[in-house]
């Protein structure tokens, strides 16, 4: 993965793509709307002419005169699968819809991509750096809610949400550069006249995170009948033993496959701890962390 | 009576409360001169103009208001002039309003002295720009007197503390 990948080129992404494209940064620019006249007064590449062109064309074509050079690329699709961000290592989420926003920060958290969550509302908004494994998603700090204002029913004043757009393209490059922290959110208010910068923790209950980061056992051909041919098993536990235990709940059966009748794994079952083999580890003690890959595999007879 | 055109284009702002339609016909009878030069001046004079205030920096316009002017433009000054207003604008790293006369030596004192360095220096002053676009909208719209305040971007955005006086006289 490589790149940067700006999902929208309104009011948030338009500011950001100037000051990423100003900054040296080459990007990809994805929108599948075409410019309207309500969207001049805060989407500040486009003027009156681009109305009724597609909105990534149009902001190419005006970064590309605005900073000579620019290396944009664009895209004129609505993002609908996260397979179309794969190939960039990072995403900034300039969309105007909670729920796609909270679906594209699920997205880059599976998929171990760098997210920049944009958002603002009347006069408010927020930026929030996303690091898959090291900090919060935007579950952890908006909840499992999906339903939300978008702007177009409760409105937004155009340069609040450039100041959200300029922020996130200042989190993007510290992303970048590697100076970032994880889980920085900054905030802002203009009719209270406030600006904040902290950084946020990942909330515990998030469903997100903890899906991402439960430990994976990986079931052999053989033993998925038990699995309802599942290849792999998210399971909590904090040793290999736990976690097969918690594989004997989930996969009724399979235990005895796994273990003699003393409890110990049979001979002719390995079982790796990401590329290691238990026996050479803790055994069945051997801890398991966060994103930890767990391998039943067993040996081929023969002679 | 703002024009169906007006409220098409202008409508996602007209929502915001503190905005509204009676708001957006003050923005559209405004006028602000904005005498700064620079990426910050112009994001400011961008947003003003884009959200319908009548509004020129010295690059287009030079110093003087331009031909048709109502004749009396509220004025964006840089730092370094002490102004007779109450809104300045700081080289890149500030956003400031004030409601006291603004001093120059006032913001000297809580600005930090070194600016965002090169791969930082457009996005911290859009975002300068833009804030400042933001308030001056909410006071010309006149439902609202912004809380006065300087805004920083570099290193880390937050608030700074201004004296509740200006202690320069």
């Amino acid at each position: 993965m490589s790149g940067v990948a700006i999902v929208g080129a309104g009011g948030l992404g338009a500011p950001a793509a100037l000051c990423l494209a100003r900054a040296g940064v080459p990007f990809s620019i994805f929108d599948g709307d075409r410019v309207e006249p309500h969207n001049l007064p805060r989407q500040l590449l486009y003027r009156d002419g681009d109305v009724g062109r597609p909105k990534a064309q149009a902001a190419a074509g005006r970064l590309r005169e605005l900073v000579p050079g620019a290396r944009v690329e664009a895209r004129v699709a609505f993002v609908r699968a996260a397979s179309a961000l794969e190939p960039f290592e990072l995403w900034l989420d300039a969309t105007d819809s909670l729920e796609t926003k909270l679906w594209l920060s699920d997205a880059a958290v599976r998929r171990g991509a760098t997210l920049v969550h944009g958002g603002a509302l009347r006069l408010s908004g927020q930026a929030l750096l996303v690091v898959p494994g090291e900090g919060p998603c935007l579950r952890c700090l908006l909840g499992d809610d999906g339903d939300g204002l978008s702007c177009r029913q409760a409105g937004v004043l155009g340069p609040v949400v450039g100041l959200v757009g300029a922020v996130m393209a200042r989190l993007a490059l510290q992303a970048l550069r590697g100076e970032a922290a994880p889980g920085a959110l900054v905030t802002v208010d203009a009719r209270l006249g406030v600006l904040r910068e902290r950084v946020l923790s990942r909330r515990r209950d998030c469903s997100t995170c903890q899906e991402v980061q439960m430990p994976i056992v990986r079931i052999p051909a053989s033993l998925r009948s038990f699995t309802k041919n599942q290849e792999e098993v998210q399971l909590s536990g904090s040793t290999v033993g736990e976690l097969l235990a918690a594989l004997e709940k989930s996969a009724p059966g399979i235990g005895a496959r796994l273990f003699d009748e003393k409890g110990g794994v049979r001979r002719y079952v390995n079982i790796f701890h990401n590329d290691e083999d238990i026996r050479f580890l803790q055994e069945l003690k051997t801890p398991v962390k966060e994103g930890d890959k767990i391998s039943i595999v067993p040996a081929i007879a023969g002679g | 009576m703002l024009a169906s055109s007006q409220a098409d284009r202008f409508a996602r702002q007209i929502l915001v409360p503190e905005i509204g339609a009676r708001g957006q016909e003050r923005l559209l009878a405004a006028e602000v001169e904005v005498r700064a030069e620079g990426e910050a001046a112009d994001a400011l004079v961008a947003y003003l103009s884009a959200a319908g205030v009548h509004s020129f920096g010295p690059k287009a316009h030079g110093s003087r208001a331009p031909a048709g002017s109502k004749g009396h433009p509220r004025v964006v000054s840089p730092a370094e002039a002490v102004s007779t207003d109450r809104w300045i604008l700081a080289p890149s790293a500030v956003a400031w309003s004030c409601d006291l006369p603004p001093c120059g030596r006032c913001l000297a004192e809580v600005i930090p002295a070194e600016p965002a360095p090169a791969p930082f220096a457009h996005a911290v002053a859009w975002a300068a720009g833009a804030a400042l676009a933001a308030q001056l909208l909410l006071l010309l719209a006149g439902e609202h007197d912004p809380a006065p305040g300087a805004w920083r971007f570099w290193p880390e955005a937050t608030l700074l503390p201004l004296p509740a006086r200006c202690r320069h006289g």
